[in-house]
């Protein structure tokens, strides 16, 4: 399951690099947790941090890039999306 | 951008002659420049100089310090530059006749030793004041230099100057002035 | 479709009177009103250069650029389509991108929020649910975009005007001579680097007028760069060899000066001197690669303020001669106050090492520090301060565009031209500024949008036409 910005702390930190533009910037991170190896995205500006494990990831790269443009759009109704 | 390869930098003292040898170039070089010395100024240079300044942009903080790819306001060596000085020379420079009047303000020196040369590399910070004709607003150009020297059998010598400047569109009607 | 100023109406007539004498009012290079309803009748109606696609390769990247002093976001999208979208945020009109470039697959306005496809559609809006229920419809607030994008070699123009013809029509036989310009490069050209801009306090038409086919001024302007050898002739530095080419008006405008070959050469110094090996004869029509064969240089403006150069020059001496390739774009900023953007390209595939040289050339002529454009502002400069002058208004003071009326001096029409328009030979004549003008004082003039302007209407000397 995606975890959330209250994870807890990683068992083991791999390097990060940072994907940035001039509407954000996310610190990628391969990272180990007690529930397996997850890619962490954290967004400083939006607050946010999230873990992804390859089965959701993989379901990202199945989507149609309109849901992206979805989900950048609505900022705030994630909740309700 | 920093090269894995490039050997370390040292930071030389103030206390070292070193430090006191490049303050006094560079304080050499502003007067040579600002008194229209030209040829004086030309003899400071290496003639390996490489000179470039590039085109800034302004771009998301992440980026970090955005310069163009490729792009220069100003990539010379040695012939452009004396090319530019003899041009200067001619009845014909129109842009520097009556010339500007500049007052260069270098400041913040810092000197690095490069480990296992003999070059010192000089970081500065310059603004440029300038005034023509009887225009009473100045122009102004600030930026920062990125300066080698190479000790030569008289003195030290400027072999490669990158100045990356404050501007991303220059305030100056014309770049006819050296920085 | 707004009125102009009496002022303005007043200058524009007396400008078309006063062309057919070859005179100009100067007062036209620095005036308010002048300025502001050249905004309106020029710049939001025109076709206008806003960059060259090899600044925007990859989708997504985009440039901020400016028409007359509005920011647009030059935009490829992620369908690949080139467009040109006006800054500024549907929701309070904020800035959306605010940097120079970059890549993104969305924009996202810093004020609330609102957030936009990089086609320019609206992607949606912050708490859109509780904030606009189902009543805000997306389709209809999209990022407004330039009516009109056109191009061609890569150079992307974009017309704000909705009733603007094709650029094709609107360029008319200057597309010829462009084609002559910028076809032969087997792969396209590209930019190099970023637009370097600098503010001159100057009148952009000065500018325009200047690279319409100004040669006149080289000889003395720019005789520094003769002495120090940066500008040659091929005839060694024979005065009259800087005379001794064509000025043409293609119609609509746009002027241009070119020196050419007696006949076609297969490679330098004809083809602007590029290697022959990056230009195709296959791609463009016979009698175009003929004509670019003859091509050693050239000059000219694209009605109002997109301008090309290139001539080979050399930074020094000792460097041989290199091919250079410059456009601009003169950006009015205010009455006597223009921003010059100027870019530097070279042909695609060309080596790394012709590329560096043809740039550092390109710039080291043609840019804020380019020892021949310095020069330039200074007249250009001194022209600005005058044409506000209250002296100059009190007696009406008329600039002389004299140069090649009549048969006084030695200038005279080419018949059959190859690219069509009017052509002179020699450089000896000023009818490429007048027709600039002429042209200005068209659009100034017409409520409705201008209609094509034939060369020969744009120079006003040959057979009176007709009807």
């Amino acid at each position: 399951m995606a975890e959330r910005a209250t994870a807890e702390q990683a068992l083991e930190r791999g390097e990060s690099f940072e994907l940035a533009n001039e509407f954000a910037a996310v610190t990628l991170t391969k990272v180990r947790t007690r529930n397996g190896v997850r890619l962490e995205i954290h967004s400083p500006r939006a607050g946010a941090l999230i873990r992804l494990d390859p089965l959701e990831l993989e379901a990202l790269a199945l989507q149609d890039p309109e849901l992206f443009t979805r989900l950048v759009g609505d900022r705030g109704d994630e909740v309700s999306a | 951008m920093t090269d894995v390869h490039a050997p370390a930098l040292v930071r030389v003292p103030r206390t070292d002659e070193r430090y006191a040898a490049c303050a006094d170039f560079l304080d050499d070089e502003a007067a040579a420049l600002d008194e229209n010395r030209l040829d004086d100024w030309l003899a400071m240079l290496h003639p390996d100089i490489d000179y470039r300044v590039p085109i800034r942009l302004s771009r998301e903080r992440a980026a970090g310090l955005a310069l163009s790819e490729g792009g220069y306001h100003l990539f010379e060596d040695h012939a452009s530059l004396r090319t530019r000085v003899e041009r200067l020379a001619t009845d014909y420079a129109w842009a520097e006749d009556p010339p500007s009047r500049t007052r260069r303000f270098v400041s913040n020196v810092r000197v690095f030793a490069v480990e296992g040369e003999d070059d010192l590399v000089v970081r500065s910070a310059l603004m440029l004041y300038r005034e023509c004709l009887d225009h009473s607003r100045p122009e102004m150009l600030c930026g920062a230099r990125d300066d080698r020297l190479r000790p030569a059998e008289d003195g030290l010598r400027l072999v490669r100057r990158v100045v990356v400047l404050d501007h991303t569109v220059l305030g100056t009607h014309n770049l006819s002035v050296l920085l | 479709m707004s009125g102009i100023s009496d002022t303005t109406r007043r200058l524009v007539n007396e400008v078309e009177r006063d062309l057919e004498h070859g005179l100009l009012p100067m007062r036209i290079f620095n005036d308010a009103d002048v300025h502001a309803d050249e905004r309106d009748r020029v710049f939001t109606r025109a076709w206008v250069f806003l960059g060259h696609e090899s600044e925007i390769p990859a989708h997504g990247d985009y440039v901020q650029r400016y028409i007359a002093g509005d920011a647009f976001i030059l935009v490829r999208g992620e369908d690949g389509v080139v467009r040109v979208l006006f800054d500024s945020c549907r929701h309070r009109g904020a800035l959306v991108c605010r940097a120079d470039r970059g890549n993104a697959s969305h924009f996202r306005c810093p004020y609330h929020g609102w957030t936009y496809k990089n086609t320019g559609e609206m992607a949606g809006a912050p708490f859109f649910k509780p904030a606009y229920g189902g009543s805000l419809e997306r389709e209809h607030w999209g990022l407004h975009q330039a009516p009109r994008v056109e191009s061609f070699h890569g150079f992307v123009f974009a017309s704000l005007d909705p009733d603007a013809p094709s650029l094709d029509e609107y360029l008319g036989p200057m597309r010829w001579y462009l084609d002559a310009i910028w076809g032969p490069a087997r792969d396209g050209w590209e930019v190099i680097g970023d637009p370097q801009r600098f503010l001159v306090p100057a009148d952009w038409k000065a500018a325009a007028d200047n690279f319409s086919g100004d040669d006149y001024h080289t000889f003395y302007l720019h005789r520094s760069t003769v002495e120090t050898g940066v500008m040659e002739t091929p005839e060694g530095t024979d005065p009259s060899a800087y005379f001794n080419g064509y000025h043409v008006q293609a119609g609509n405008g746009h002027n241009l000066s070119c020196f050419l070959l007696p006949e076609p050469v297969d490679g330098p110094p004809g083809l602007l001197g590029f290697p022959r090996e990056l230009c195709s004869g296959g791609a463009i029509d016979a009698e175009v690669f003929d004509f670019a064969r003859r091509l050693i240089g050239c000059v000219g403006n694209v009605f109002p303020n997109f301008s090309f150069l290139s001539f080979p020059f050399t930074q020094a001496r000792d460097h041989p001669a290199v091919s250079t390739m410059t456009v601009r774009v003169w950006q009015p900023v205010a009455a006597g106050e223009l921003e010059v953007w100027t870019w530097a390209l070279c042909p695609r595939g060309a080596s790394a090492e012709l590329r560096e040289r043809s740039y550092r050339t390109t710039m080291g002529t043609f840019s804020a520090g380019g020892v021949l454009e310095q020069d330039d502002a200074e007249p250009w400069i001194g022209l600005a301060r005058a044409a506000r002058s209250g002296f100059a208004r009190k007696i009406g003071m008329k600039l002389n565009y004299q140069m090649g009326l009549g048969e006084a001096g030695v200038a005279r029409r080419v018949e059959d031209f190859p690219g069509g328009g009017v052509a002179y030979f020699p450089v000896f004549e000023e009818g490429v500024h007048r027709g600039f003008h002429r042209r200005w004082a068209q659009f100034m003039r017409s409520d409705a949008y201008p209609s094509a302007m034939t060369a020969e209407q744009q120079d006003g000397r040959g057979a009176p036409v007709h009807g």
